[in-house]
Order: C-alpha cells, then structure tokens, then sequence
C-alpha cells in the first residue's frame, strides 16, 4: 500500500508538483493520468525516492520513505521512464544483476528469474547479448529485472510507450495477474483509454496537483459525465496533451 | 541487512568487470594500446639507434683532406691510423651543406712555416652540426688529431731535455659514479611517462563506461533504485576500474622488460635490460597512480553528459598526468618531501632513482604512496559527493 501526503516540488522557479495527495490500495490498479507535464513523472520519481521532495510525505506498506529510502526501494519494483539495459549483459545476466543488488541469495535468484522468464515468455533471448532486442523484448527484460525482487508495490511510468500491441496485451496480462496475487500496483498514462481499461482507481493529475480521483464510476460522477473520456476533458480543464 | 551493504560493491565490481571484459574497445585500450605502445615505440627506438651508433663506430673512417700537400707527414700518419685519405672537395663548405661528405680537413698553406717555427699549426674542420651523425665522425677525427699533437708536442719537449709531463699541470682522471649505463638511466627517466600513459588508459574507457555511458544508455535511474548506497555503487564502479587499470600497467612493466630483452647488444658491449627484481619494484612504486588515474577519470565522466564528451573530456586531461613524466626527463628535479609526496611526480622522481641504480629506501616509497593514496581517495570522494546529489538523474 502507498500513501502520499502533500507532496510538493520544485526545479528552481518551475514548480513540478504543487500539491498531490492519494492512496494506492493493495490488490488494486492505481492509474495518475495528466496531461504531459502535469507531474506525474516527478510524483513517480520522489515516489521511488529518486527525488526528495520539499514538503508531504510518503508510506511504503505503513513505512516512511523518506526516513528510510533504501527500505522504501526494497517494497517498490519500479519500472522508471528510462529502461535502458546493460547490452553486453544477457537478458537472464541483467535480471540476475539486479537481484543481487537486492541482496538475495543464489538459490531464490535462480528460482525467481527462471519464473520471470517463463512468465515473460524470455526465453528466446534469455542467453542473448541485450544489444538488438526488440523494443518488447527490452520492456520486459525491464520489467522481469524490477520484479526480481518480488515486492508488493510496483510501479510503471508511462509502461506501454513505444510498446507495439503484443507487448502491451502482455503487460496489461501481467499487470492484471500481479493485482490477483494482491500486489499494490500505480501506473502513469496520458492514453485515456488505457488507464480507463486497467484502473481500479484513477488519480487526474494537472498543474502538479490532483483534480479529480476515485473508481471511474465516481469521477464520472464527479464531473458530470457519463462518458469517461469527457469526464476527463473536464477536470483537466482541456484535452491537451492527452492522448485518447 | 548489513550482509547485502557488504556485498554490493562486490556484485557492482563483478558486473562492471563482467560487461567490459565483452567490450573490444575497453580490452584494445586497457590491454593493447595503454600498456604496449610505449614499450614498443622505445624498444625500437633503441634498436634503431644503437645499431646506426654501431654502425658509425664500426665503419672506416674516410676522411676528404684539403692541402694534404702541405703537411705530408701528418697525413702519413693518419692512413697508419686506418683514416681513409679521399682527395679534397673543391670547396670544403659546399661539400659539408650537400651532404656529400660529413667533415672536411683542410690543411692551410701557412701550415708547414708555423710547424717549423714551432707556433700552434691550424687545422680546419668543416662539419654541419645540424647533422648527428656529424658528431661520431668529428669525436673520431678530433680524437685522432689531438692525439698527434699531443704525442709531437712530448717529443719537441724531449728534445729540449724537459720532461713532457711539466706542460701537464693537472691530470684529470674520470671516474663515473653511475651504477648502471646512461641509457639505461635515461630510458628510465622516460619510463614513468609510459606507465602514466598505461594506468591512465587502462582505465578510461571503462571509467566513461561505467558512468556517463550508465547515463547515456539509460540504466542510470534503474539502477539507484536498488537498495544499495551510491557510495557502494561508486566503490564498486572504483574497484572494477582499478582493477583494468592495474592490469594495464604491470603488462606495461612487463612488456617493458621482455621488450629489452629484444633490443640488440649496443655499442660498447652494453646490453640493456630490466631484471625482475627491478621491473617488481617500479611496479611497486607506480602502483598507487591506478587509484588517482581512476577516479580523476570517473569524476571527469561523471560530469559529462556522453560518452563522446567524456572522451574528448578525458583525452585533454591527460596531459596533466604526462607532464611531471615530461617535466623529469627535461629538468630532473630532486627527491625531495614535496616532490615525493605530489601525485604522479613522486613516481617518476623515485623510478629515476631506482633507475639510476639506487636502492628503493621504504621511507621515499611510503612518501609516494601516501600522497598519492590520499589524492585518489579525494577524487574518489568527490565521485561520491557527485552521485549523491540529486541532479546526477534530474
């Protein structure tokens, strides 16, 4: 579970963040849509602890992130805006890297990254150098290399970008499992559609601050309309930067 | 919990060694270019030199005389000497300027009278001293000149019944306190260049790797969100460069002293060489450069947002680490604390040192290593202070 309270934060005069406060349930699907440049990216990345912010605070499964970054990373599996993987490393060597980093032991990394690899259906590359993997193939080497090690929370920055339709079903698959084993899941988006299809609960983010949030029955309800899409244009204020 | 902080440099260390160990561009730099060009561009330079220094040596003095009509005997002289007498050039300069010969004697007419007057008799020799190889033939040719007069000067003082050695009022006798051979010597004044060159280079490409290039492929921002310190991501990143760094310099050390044992016997019978023992102790001595070469190289490379900026970043700073090496073989300067305690020059003082043939002294080597140490572990600070600001992925 994850809460935020206030957070706010600041590129020298630029304010990214004014105010955004939620709560991310376990075994739910949790969805910030915005507009590009509402915030959403610097919510995710103070979320992660990449990012301090000025002001609020954040509770990883009941814990303060901020007191305790390197516990706060240990719940989150995160799949950041930039994915890029170690090329000359094999898709199964970039997993195993990253779960030693997470201190685990040989015997589980053996057995998690041979499930992550059966379940992403990596096998095909599994031994191959990361340099030419196919975009799909990239995104979830990324992915299987932050689930490694198994936390409950997880969260993806725009995860379907520059995704092709196989590659999305696969993780919209994979994301709809996760929340059946109750993990705790938020995603960001600017495709409407998207987050409409997957969310459990949605988060509107614009101007660094929350404008609407709840299940798309209650926003719906929120705004007025009876079409989520419109009920969107709403609160926002204008359709741009979105995508349908 | 305090097990995994342990062991993350480690898994980091591993890693980074793992990928550029794949790299083709990491290995030709750290294990062919860094440590074997020096080595090899100076054993063939010697070859090179002391086989035309031998070959001057050896070959027969044939010597263009001017006027040799004037002083008959002393051209007999010469021919008993083995000095090839060639007839004369009609003018002595032009001859010297077209390289046709490399000294001319010429003999004046005024030659015979002031011999039989017993003044001084002059000889010329004209020679171009822009050409080296001038110098052999003119240090024959004095030699054999000075020689005659010398000899002739005892027998007219004999003849007068005083004893030659009155006109001698100090004998010099050279005593060379050197204990090796001044190439050698000299050889090693220009070898801490080479190492400094080595253990710069092995590490570069992995230092720019491992830090903008982490940034430029972007596997930076995944990888701070592990739960490991930055601290222990450095070190990690650190010791992996070290390591190729260290690599690179003992295969400079080593392909040094192989590379010696290839040169041809010199001049003189001078044969040189860098025994075990001597190659262990400048390895010894240069050691602690890898630390100081790989983290001023990593902290250029953290500031630079890509590889190729690292790289042009990198090939200009290197020059700072060459210059003490520059600085020793035009102007030696003295073991002294200060010298020895400042990175890089310590080095090469004390390598000169060895490489003139005296003993390692442990208080001089503890000097170099001190100083040195604690230069790299401020660059190595300064890396970390670098990673753990928040800028390093805003």
């Amino acid at each position: 579970m994850i809460e935020l309270q206030n957070l706010a934060k600041s590129f020298g005069a630029v304010r990214a963040v004014e105010q955004v406060s939620f709560r991310a349930e376990d075994g739910r699907i949790t969805g910030l849509l915005g507009p590009n440049g509402a915030g959403k990216t610097t919510t995710l990345r103070m979320l992660c602890t990449l990012l301090r912010p000025e002001r609020g605070t954040i509770r990883i499964d009941g814990a303060d992130a901020l007191a305790d970054p390197e516990a706060a990373r240990r719940r989150l599996a995160v799949l950041p805006d930039s994915r890029g993987l170690y090329k000359r490393l094999t898709a199964r060597e970039n997993i195993e890297y990253f779960g030693r980093l997470h201190g685990l032991d040989e015997a589980t990394l053996r057995e998690r990254t041979d499930r992550l690899i059966r379940e992403l259906d990596l096998g095909e590359v599994e031994h191959r150098y990361a340099e030419g993997f196919s975009q799909g193939q990239r995104v979830k080497t990324a992915i299987a290399r932050a689930l490694v090690h198994a936390p409950q929370n997880l969260l993806l920055d725009e995860p379907t970008n520059g995704l092709d339709v196989m590659a999305t079903r696969a993780l919209r698959e994979l994301l709809l499992r996760l929340r059946g084993e109750g993990r705790c899941i938020v995603f960001s988006s600017h495709v409407m559609q998207e987050v409409a299809a997957l969310c459990d609960t949605i988060v509107v983010i614009a101007h660094g601050r929350v404008v609407a949030q709840g299940s798309p029955d209650e926003i719906r309800a929120q705004a007025g309309e009876p079409n989520l899409e419109d009920a969107f244009v709403k609160v926002i204020g204008t359709g741009e930067g979105l995508l349908a | 919990m305090s097990s995994v902080k342990r062991r993350a440099w480690i898994t980091v260390f591993a890693k980074e060694a793992r990928e550029n160990l794949r790299d083709r561009r990491t290995l030709g730099s750290a294990l062919l270019l860094g440590p074997l060009m020096f080595p090899a561009i100076l054993v063939a330079m010697l070859t090179l030199v002391g086989g035309r220094i031998a070959g001057d040596l050896e070959k027969k003095l044939s010597l263009p005389v001017v006027g040799a009509e004037h002083a008959p005997n002393l051209v007999t002289w010469l021919r008993q000497q083995g000095v090839e007498i060639q007839p004369a050039p009609a003018d002595p300069v032009a001859a010297v300027l077209r390289k046709q010969a490399e000294l001319v004697l010429v003999i004046p007419p005024s030659y015979a009278e002031d011999w039989r007057a017993g003044r001084p008799a002059t000889l010329e020799l004209h020679f171009d001293r822009t050409r080296d190889r001038a110098q052999t033939t003119l240090n024959r040719v004095r030699t054999l000149l000075e020689g005659y007069g010398a000899t002739l000067g005892a027998l007219r003082l004999a003849a007068r019944g005083i004893d030659p050695s009155i006109a001698r009022a100090v004998a010099v006798v050279e005593r060379d306190a050197a204990q090796v051979d001044p190439l050698l010597a000299f050889l090693m004044a220009f070898f801490p260049y080479g190492l400094m060159f080595a253990a710069f280079i092995g590490g570069m490409y992995l230092a720019i790797d491992s830090t903008s290039g982490e940034r430029e492929r972007l596997t930076l921002e995944p990888l701070l969100l592990n739960p490991v310190s930055r601290t222990q991501l450095v070190l990690g990143k650190l010791a992996a460069t070290v390591l190729f760094s260290t690599v690179s310099l003992a295969l400079c050390v080593a392909a040094m002293a192989f590379g010696l044992t290839l040169v041809p016997e010199m001049p003189g019978g001078i044969r040189l060489a860098l025994p075990p023992l001597k190659a262990l102790q400048i390895l010894l001595i240069a050691l602690p450069v890898v630390l100081v070469a790989s983290a001023s190289q990593m902290l250029i490379a953290s500031f630079t947002r890509s590889y190729r900026e690292a790289q042009t970043w990198m090939q200009m700073f290197l020059l700072f680490p060459m210059l003490p090496s520059v600085i020793q073989v035009i102007s030696p300067v003295d073991a002294t604390p200060a010298t020895l305690l400042t990175p890089v020059l310590g080095q090469s003082v004390l390598i000169s040192l060895v490489g003139k043939g005296r003993p390692l002294e442990l208080a001089q080597l503890a000097m170099t290593w001190g100083g040195t140490l604690l230069a790299g572990a401020l660059f190595a600070a300064a890396v970390v202070w670098f990673y753990r600001r928040e800028k390093l992925v805003a």
